[in-house]
């Protein structure tokens, strides 16, 4: 049972972040990685996964000693009120851009895979109405609803890369040398910057019980991770290699599009969609929760349900100026978003526990 | 533009009747601020739906263009 029903448990906060990272790693990790390290990028999970877990372990030092506090409250404590309030601030900004980013990516992905002809307005009204009425119920049924979603997206992925297996290639992989390794290194940022979302979840610390517990998940989290971020990788690559997976808007979708079992299982690829609009929902409600709780520590506010609806309608707004086309997105993903996300989830967090330590703080 | 601002008022009404009847004054700075936010990006787009991108100016600012 749960210390306090308002309250998700430390696994629905990790299952909410596997989630929410399902759909940016199968449209951002292949591509970004076989650009950087080519054969090799199949490796790049392994740091990835490593500074995570340093990441989940820093997080679990400060619950030590901030429990039940939100990441607002800690980095306000550790560095001062007024350097609280601006990261809180930039926190607040960047959450506003990345809902919108995802809303669009939403939209567009639709539209460019299986609707072609159909206004993205649709797709965007119809999830944001959706989580509009969703989110009235708040986050535990959506923690609880996000449990379900978690068990059918794992199981479908795997059988899909199951049956990607039939036209993986080994060759594909290789050779790998000692030259590969700073490449891997650069590789990694792009599934860095995803992991990075873990931080953010910290934002609503004050609602997710057993924080000193974090250290529990960190090895299931990270053996999960790694073992989904290099399936993804290398199924891409072993399917089209490098070369071919670096230009592809969608590499994954691409491999299961190649999937076909005795000539009769086929366009299976359907079921990748339903896959990304459960993920989105999901990223995309979580998301809304953790910049309206951030509004509420910057302003004291007893309750932020009365700004759910016009947030979501100036999400829209903001969703509908963000790009022009889906290339100005993935530039925008490249170059500002994952390195922006790595800057606020995993660089900051590390800083704040150094000074912290310095302040005799932690 | 113009139905999504009759679509507003109504949101907006609707809204923030309960937070006057509650004098809740900070909440409703936060909601009118929020709103004047949506008409200005609403205005932004609709006035030229083809060419405003948020994207291209925060690439221009790190130097990078399109």
């Amino acid at each position: 049972m749960l210390e306090n029903n308002k309250k998700i448990s430390i696994r629905q906060a990790a299952l909410l972040f596997l989630v929410v990272t399902f759909t940016p790693s199968i449209r951002v990790i292949p591509a970004y990685a076989a650009e950087r390290a080519k054969q090799a990028a199949w490796l790049s999970p392994l740091i990835t996964v490593l500074v995570f877990m340093a990441i989940v372990f820093l997080w679990h030092k400060l619950y030590e000693k901030y429990n039940n506090h939100t990441s607002m409250d800690i980095y306000s404590n550790i560095t001062g009120r007024i350097a609280g309030k601006i990261i809180a601030v930039i926190h607040l900004l960047w959450l506003v851009i990345l809902t919108a980013l995802y809303i669009r990516y939403f939209a567009i992905r639709l539209v460019s895979s299986i609707y072609p002809n159909v206004s993205e307005n649709i797709f965007i009204v119809s999830l944001l109405v959706v989580i509009a009425y969703t989110l009235r119920s708040g986050l535990i049924p959506l923690a609880r609803f996000n449990e379900v979603i978690f068990a059918i997206l794992t199981g479908t992925f795997f059988i899909l890369v199951l049956l990607a297996l039939s036209n993986f290639k080994f060759e594909f992989l290789c050779p790998i040398t000692y030259r590969d390794i700073l490449p891997i290194f650069k590789a990694s940022g792009g599934s860095m910057g995803i992991l990075a979302y873990f931080s953010f979840f910290f934002i609503i610390g004050d609602r997710i019980n057993n924080q000193e517990s974090i250290k529990r998940i960190a090895l299931p989290l990270s053996l999960f991770l790694l073992v989904f971020i290099i399936a993804n990788i290398g199924i891409a690559i072993g399917t089209f290699g490098y070369s071919l997976v670096q230009r592809f808007p969608l590499p994954f979708l691409m491999s299961v599009k190649q999937i076909s079992l005795f000539n009769t299982l086929e366009k299976i690829e359907s079921l990748v969609i339903a896959f990304w609009v459960f993920s989105d929902f999901v990223l995309i409600s979580s998301f809304i929760i953790l910049a309206l709780h951030i509004l509420k520590y910057l302003l004291n506010l007893a309750d932020v349900k009365p700004f759910l609806n016009i947030y979501i309608v100036f999400l829209y707004t903001i969703s509908l100026i963000i790009t022009g086309s889906a290339f100005e997105l993935q530039k925008l993903s490249d170059s500002i978003i994952i390195p922006f996300n790595i800057a606020l989830g995993v660089i900051l967090p590390a800083v704040i526990f150094c000074i912290g330590k310095i302040r005799k703080k932690v | 533009m113009r139905y999504l601002f009759i679509r507003f008022i109504l949101l907006g009404i609707y809204e923030i009747r309960p937070l006057i009847k509650q004098k809740l004054i900070k909440e409703i700075i936060v909601y009118s601020v929020l709103a004047l936010l949506i008409l200005g990006t609403g205005y932004l787009y609709f006035s030229d739906p083809y060419q405003i991108s948020l994207a291209k100016y925060l690439l221009n600012l790190i130097g990078q263009d399109i």
